[in-house]
């Protein structure tokens, strides 16, 4: 029997962004826009973190990791962020799954939530990212 | 002039995390723990989510998001502006 502690553990994290074709594609788009921009060297989102206090925050090197993945330096893409092969993943699943046929889409959606919920483990991914930055943060990579 | 237009831009960047930290609020009470982290992780969804949930939310009188849009857009420019006459 799951605690209330262990519910949230399984709350779904992806599901919520895949179920609106809308919000993914809008994700998706901002993911690809920022990725390009800093590939090309353009002025791109900058943190607001990072950009005012000088400390990175957990996400900060996603787009130039990204970019540099999509160049096919994998090492070094790692190297900037090592949770940017995820990230890619995850972007590449909202953008497929929002163009897919509605039928299709549910299905995806489905299994989705249902590995969610059994499994917890895009909880497992966030929480690991934020330790991550804590490691970064020491270790100043 | 270079030094002065860096100073502004420093604090349009403050502001900008202020408003920032206000949406991440915001986020933590209305979405949850889960969407809170995630707009830590990155601030663009922070922007994002304040846009689709908080267009008229208001902090001391003044549109929150167009704040925080405006405190990015003022820092982009005076960077621009600072590199221009750094450059001079």
């Amino acid at each position: 029997m799951r605690t209330s502690i262990s519910n949230r553990f399984f709350t779904p994290v992806l599901t919520p962004f895949l179920e609106s074709r809308a919000l993914a594609l809008t994700i998706v788009g901002c993911a690809v826009t920022q990725t390009l921009l800093v590939f090309f060297g353009l002025p791109s989102w900058q943190c607001p973190i990072r950009a005012a206090t000088g400390i990175p925050c957990p996400g900060c090197g996603l787009g130039s990791a990204l970019a540099l993945l999509l160049n096919g330096k994998w090492l070094e893409s790692l190297e900037r962020h090592a949770f940017a092969p995820i990230f890619l993943m995850a972007f590449v699943l909202l953008g497929i799954a929002s163009l897919l046929p509605a039928a299709w889409h549910k299905k995806v959606v489905d299994v989705m939530s249902r590995a969610e919920r059994q499994t917890g483990f895009a909880v497992v991914i966030v929480l690991a990212l934020v330790g991550y930055w804590g490691i970064r943060l020491v270790v100043r990579i | 002039m270079s030094t002065v237009f860096s100073i502004l831009g420093l604090l349009c960047n403050l502001a900008a995390l202020v408003f920032f930290v206000l949406v991440l609020i915001k986020m933590f009470q209305k979405a949850g723990a889960l969407q809170g982290i995630l707009g830590l992780i990155c601030g663009l969804w922070a922007f994002i989510w304040g846009w689709m949930n908080l267009k008229d939310e208001k902090f001391q009188n003044l549109p929150l998001m167009w704040s925080w849009t405006g405190a990015i857009v003022l820092s982009l420019v005076f960077q621009f502006l600072g590199g221009m006459f750094a450059g001079n």
